[in-house]
């Protein structure tokens, strides 16, 4: 071994002295063998930690992809089966201005009541024909008008009569 | 471990897939129902619009379209023959693309139309070969003063393309 280690060395130019050789030996020799005890004790203590922790992970495993999944059905739900009705919620409010001089009836959307000019219970094209008419004959601007302000922009105008005709012809409003 | 994650992937999809379809259908028939559309005949024709107020003025008027057998699309809608109704009619947009609008227009001016006159055109496209049959209702005709008024709704059906 010693012969073989020389003749490397001296092959590849790394020639040392024999006392630097024997230094490195016992530098790096374990001072005594591990019993063998200690090591079986290591590791039943590497077994126990180990065996102590799976339940966890384990638990953690199944929770994580149940509660997304959980979580991915009642999106689904929520975006499928409720979306829609939260949408036509959405739309009916555009209308949905209070008029305190005219509150609304039982079962009848404030939306209609406020663009329902003429009073007769349904919202068509001549409630626009009528508050374009009382805009134009300045009764609308009176402060005893009644509140025909649609939109909301306290100027009552052609964009509150555009409203009201575009109420009365929107699809979703249900037959006149 | 890896191998455990896949399967449990896969199966929270099949459990998953099944719901979002149901979900789907239940909310819209309509998309669940799509089916592979077949090559058919699509044209496009203008509907001429007319009403007759006799000796009143037409200051308003409401109707309602809807085709009553054939398949069509609105694709467009434009105004009348007389200038008080020249302008394009008050409809919702959400009308195109679709067999059923809801038109109407008024005019707060002195001149306006008496007699039959072509209050709106609309344009649509017709699938398929069957000749499209429509319904149509007239919600309001009123004169200047605001009054309803008798007035007969009719329609001409203009050239193909």
């Amino acid at each position: 071994m010693a012969d073989e280690k020389r003749h490397v060395d001296e092959e590849l130019g790394f020639a040392v002295s024999p006392r630097f050789s024997q230094d490195l030996g016992e530098l790096f020799t374990p001072a005594r063998d591990v019993p063998t005890d200690i090591d079986r004790g290591v590791l039943a203590a590497a077994r126990r930690r180990l065996v102590r922790r799976q339940p966890r992970l384990r638990w953690l495993r199944w929770a994580v992809p149940t509660a997304a999944a959980a979580a991915v059905i009642v999106g689904a739900y929520v975006l499928f089966v409720t979306g829609g009705t939260a949408d036509r919620q959405c739309q009916n409010s555009k209308f949905e201005i209070r008029n305190s001089k005219f509150p609304p009836k039982a079962g009848v959307p404030a939306s209609t009541v406020q663009a329902d000019i003429d009073r007769n219970g349904r919202v068509d094209i001549l409630d626009a024909f009528k508050l374009a008419r009382h805009i134009e004959s300045g009764y609308a601007a009176d402060p005893g008008a009644p509140g025909w302000d649609i939109n909301g922009d306290g100027l009552v105008n052609r964009e509150d009569v555009d409203k009201v005709a575009f109420a009365a012809v929107r699809l979703d409003k249900g037959i006149l | 471990m890896m191998k455990r994650y896949m399967v449990l992937s896969l199966v929270i999809a099949c459990l998953i897939l099944p719901l979002l379809s149901t979900g789907r259908l239940t909310a819209d028939p309509q998309v669940g129902r799509a089916v592979r559309p077949l090559e058919q005949k699509v044209r496009f024709a203008p509907l001429h619009i007319y009403l007759d107020s006799g000796t009143k003025p037409l200051a308003a008027y409401q109707f309602e379209l809807k085709s009553a057998s054939g398949q069509i699309k609105i694709v467009g809608v434009e105004g009348g023959q007389h200038p008080a109704f020249k302008e394009a009619p008050y409809y919702d947009p959400a009308a195109l693309a679709n067999d059923r609008i809801i038109i109407a227009a008024f005019n707060t001016g002195s001149d306006l139309p008496k007699g039959r006159t072509r209050i709106a055109t609309i344009h649509l496209q017709i699938i398929g070969d069957i000749e499209p049959e429509y319904e149509f209702e007239l919600s309001v005709a009123a004169d200047a003063d605001g009054h309803e008024i008798p007035a007969e709704i009719s329609f001409e059906k203009g050239e193909q393309k």
